[in-house]
């Protein structure tokens, strides 16, 4: 909650500050045009600020030279990072890090950090003294192929991020006389997301927050960092038939070919799509295909006769992040009562 | 410190475009047509989901002292970006780029944090 005692007395004189802002930031908006500059990975509402480009605060390694196999330890530290990327060979790395190398040869290692405004890169060379006992292993590392299980599928295991590339494919076309189940935004309507509530299937996809896969052969199970939620599910498996209706969803799993697909139903009507409500009859068929080693596909069909008269689509990518842990998200920590907050 | 706040990085886009589903809560109640520059100095720091929230102190017109937060990224997101619980501590100097509260309450959205040293922060997984 927000500390009391305050009143609008208190409040700097915000509107007579902001009016210039609109002329500044359309003049702004015209000389922005034709600017050639790396698109964000995601939108600002209402307001594309100047973002801080991605910078390599350190990059280097304990010592200059080494002898063949000798082990030298890379550390690094960047800030603003879409992604980082150590080569040769070490692929995506953390913000921060440490990471041993075994140079064969004398290499330059670099450090390449995307941000929003582009690519910076930094480099460092160790020297290998005394010949090099086999150049090739230090030439590069060779191209990740799928992972697979021990039946021979693929294997869906690790850190992805959807969000926001995951959007709606084509129109929403509404059942007849559905129009009440559209979701009207306003200040006073924060949704549920407000009261630390799950957003639900397929949004839980679609936060800007990572998740974790863990697939075995006869399971699958996705840890949400937001909201620390999670879905066990499993491959072969039937709906029972006694479900009652959740906030995520009952999940079975089947295989079509080197897809996986999903199967959801037993939903609550609380949860939210493409700026709709939805009734408890929602149906939702999941597809993830790995088709490479960073990436997962996805699709998603959301199905529910009694507001939408035909299947919705999401469909995007999920993109492995390696150098990523799912962290701690305790929604209820200070989750603040947001009329309160902002009322005069 | 006297407050700047209105100083025009932004660009001011179409139209409004929030999509349901995607962040913790509606953010309506931010004017996000504007963006605006707040300087002061660090009173409190709630390193807290789904928030992180930093207080600050800053000078109005009337060289009154009065109390802003900024609303963050949690720390979950935050520490991808490059910050630390330790990176901003009570006393030191920020500037912060965001989004004011519509009502005029002395809030804002961080969208960009600006430390004593120069260096530019992601607060928000939008920009």
């Amino acid at each position: 909650m927000f500390d009391g005692g305050r009143s609008l007395d208190d409040v700097p004189a915000l509107s007579c500050r902001l009016a210039p802002l609109l002329a500044v930031g359309a003049v702004l908006a015209l000389a922005a045009t034709g600017r050639a500059q790396a698109p964000p990975p995601s939108g600002f509402p209402g307001v594309a600020p100047e973002a801080p480009p991605a910078r390599i605060l350190s990059f280097g390694t304990d010592q200059d030279d080494v002898a063949a196999g000798d082990p030298v330890t890379l550390r690094w530290e960047a800030i603003n990072a879409y992604a980082i990327e150590l080569d040769p060979g070490q692929g995506a790395v953390a913000t921060r890090g440490t990471r041993i190398v075994y140079p064969a040869a004398t290499t330059t290692y670099t450090l390449s950090v995307t941000g929003p405004r582009g690519v910076t890169t930094e480099s460092v060379t160790v020297a290998v003294i005394g010949g090099d006992r086999d150049a090739a292993a230090a030439a590069g590392s060779q191209r990740q192929s799928v992972p697979r299980l021990g039946d021979g599928r693929p294997d869906l295991t690790g850190v992805y991020l959807g969000g926001r590339d995951i959007r709606v494919v084509g129109d929403v076309v509404l059942a007849p006389g559905a129009e009440s189940f559209r979701v009207e935004p306003d200040a006073t309507d924060l949704g549920q997301g407000a009261l630390c509530l799950p957003p639900g299937v397929p949004a839980a996809t679609m936060m800007p927050y990572p998740l974790q896969i863990v697939h075995r052969e006869d399971m699958l199970v996705i840890l949400y960092e937001a909201y620390n939620l999670f879905r066990i599910i499993p491959l072969g498996a039937a709906h029972p038939e006694d479900l009652d209706p959740t906030w995520m969803g009952h999940s079975v799993a089947s295989w079509d070919g080197d897809t996986l697909v999903v199967d959801v139903v037993a939903f609550n009507d609380r949860t939210r799509v493409a700026g709709y409500r939805h009734t408890e009859a929602m149906h939702v068929v999941e597809r993830y295909r790995r088709s490479s080693y960073d990436t997962i596909e996805y699709e998603a069909i959301v199905e529910d006769p009694n507001v939408f008269a035909e299947p919705i689509r999401y469909a995007g990518n999920l993109a492995l992040h390696p150098e990523w842990e799912i962290g701690e998200y305790v929604c209820a920590e200070n989750n603040k009562d947001y009329a309160e907050l902002f009322s005069d | 410190m006297r407050a700047n706040a209105a100083i025009g990085l932004a660009i001011v886009a179409a139209a409004l475009t929030v999509r349901a589903g995607y962040a913790h809560h509606s953010v309506a109640m931010y004017d996000n047509g504007h963006l605006i520059e707040l300087s002061g100095t660090v009173t409190r720091v709630e390193w807290t989901s789904p928030h992180v929230f930093v207080y600050f102190t800053t000078l109005n017109d009337d060289d009154e002292t009065v109390e802003w937060s900024v609303e963050l990224d949690p720390p979950v997101l935050l520490r991808r970006y490059g910050w630390r619980q330790s990176t901003v501590e009570v006393g030191d100097t920020v500037k912060f780029t965001g989004a004011p509260a519509v009502s005029g309450a002395p809030l804002m959205r961080g969208a960009i944090a600006e430390l004593a040293d120069g260096t530019e922060l992601r607060v928000w997984s939008r920009v």
